[in-house]
């Protein structure tokens, strides 16, 4: 939870694609995805040694259908 | 382990953007480098590996830019949109960007693997760098996607099969290949793309390649020899690149020197 607390934008796209640097450092990344305050956020952390794409892209994808999403991982 | 400073960005426009990182340097470095990640599975495979790299040039001077290309990684898109024609697209818009952000006029390449094949394919057509590194590349490219070809086969059939009601697609022109997606155009680039020749442009070109591959030449031959690279590769040497073997696999080492890219392996 402080990850999220301390997030802060990195850049953001014309279509809300967000970068998001957290953590010590500011060494993890996430993508935040979607319009803001619409709904539930739907966290996607990597596993493993899995890319913060997710497993063939799982996440990536997600985020395409569900339209909001936020997937931080290791600072890949 | 840290990847050092950088700065993660998107890249191009917001209808095709593209996941782009980069580890800048302090100062005002003449060269920088675009590091371009290898295809399919193996790039997540060797994601962190090529971060590493990046952290490693930054920290000899050397501004980094890696990227992921349309259709994977982080960029947008579907991984069925990617093909050659894309590469050349992202592969313009990442140099233009190294250039941008950094003070560097002089632009290094560092392909890994199947990119080599696309990358040689961009500066055929216009792309300028002024030096190229291939990491381990892929030299025929139709003998590579055969291989691809049987490793998924290999790979599906060592699963259970579907669950009912649950469509596979096992049409070999459009299904994907080892969990990607890899489309017809994508399949026919690959096909007909080959290292051979001197590569286009003036950039010199090098290629880095495992220890082993020199110092156990026989083993290699051998084993390359069904897919023919080995051959094709070293025969592409003579004629376009430098051979750079390095000591080890991803992280392990730095290049254990220079070997002349005529002489016959010990």
């Amino acid at each position: 939870m402080n990850a999220v607390l301390d997030a802060s934008p990195a850049e953001v796209d014309m279509e809300q694609e967000v970068l998001v640097r957290f953590g010590s450092g500011g060494q993890l990344t996430g993508v935040l995805s979607g319009p803001s305050g619409t709904g539930p956020t739907l966290l996607l952390p990597s596993a493993g040694l899995q890319p913060r794409a997710g497993p063939f892209r799982l996440h990536v994808l997600l985020a395409q259908r569900a339209g909001g999403e936020w997937h931080p991982d290791l600072p890949l | 382990m840290s990847i050092g400073d950088w700065e993660p960005f998107w890249l191009g426009p917001s209808s095709r953007r593209l996941y782009a990182a980069l580890h800048a340097v302090p100062g005002s470095p003449s060269t920088g480098v675009v590091l371009v990640p290898p295809l399919l599975h193996e790039m997540p495979r060797s994601r962190r590996f090529i971060a590493e790299v990046a952290r490693e040039l930054a920290a000899i001077g050397l501004p980094s830019l890696r990227f992921d290309f349309h259709g994977t990684g982080d960029s947008s898109g579907t991984g069925d949109e990617l093909d050659f024609a894309s590469m050349h697209r992202d592969l313009d818009l990442a140099t233009t960007a190294l250039r941008e952000r950094t003070s560097a006029t002089r632009l290094v390449l560092l392909a890994w693997r199947g990119s080599a094949l696309a990358v040689r394919s961009w500066l055929g057509r216009g792309g300028m760098a002024d030096l190229v590194v291939l990491w381990e590349p892929i030299v025929d490219g139709g003998s590579w996607l055969q291989e691809l070809v049987q490793g998924d086969a290999g790979e599906r059939a060592r699963r259970p099969p579907p669950r009912a009601g649950v469509p596979r697609n096992t049409d070999r022109q459009t299904a994907s290949l080892m969990g990607f997606p890899a489309s017809p155009r994508l399949r026919g680039d690959l096909a007909q793309a080959r290292l051979d020749g001197k590569a286009p442009g003036t950039a010199p070109m090098w290629a880095l390649v495992r220890a082993e591959v020199t110092s156990r030449a026989g083993d290699l031959r051998t084993r390359a020899a069904t897919a023919g690279q080995y051959a094709q590769f070293r025969h592409w040497c003579r004629n376009g690149c430098d051979v750079l073997p390095h000591a080890a696999g991803p992280g392990r080492g730095e290049p254990a020197g220079a070997r002349d890219a005529s002489g016959d392996p010990a």
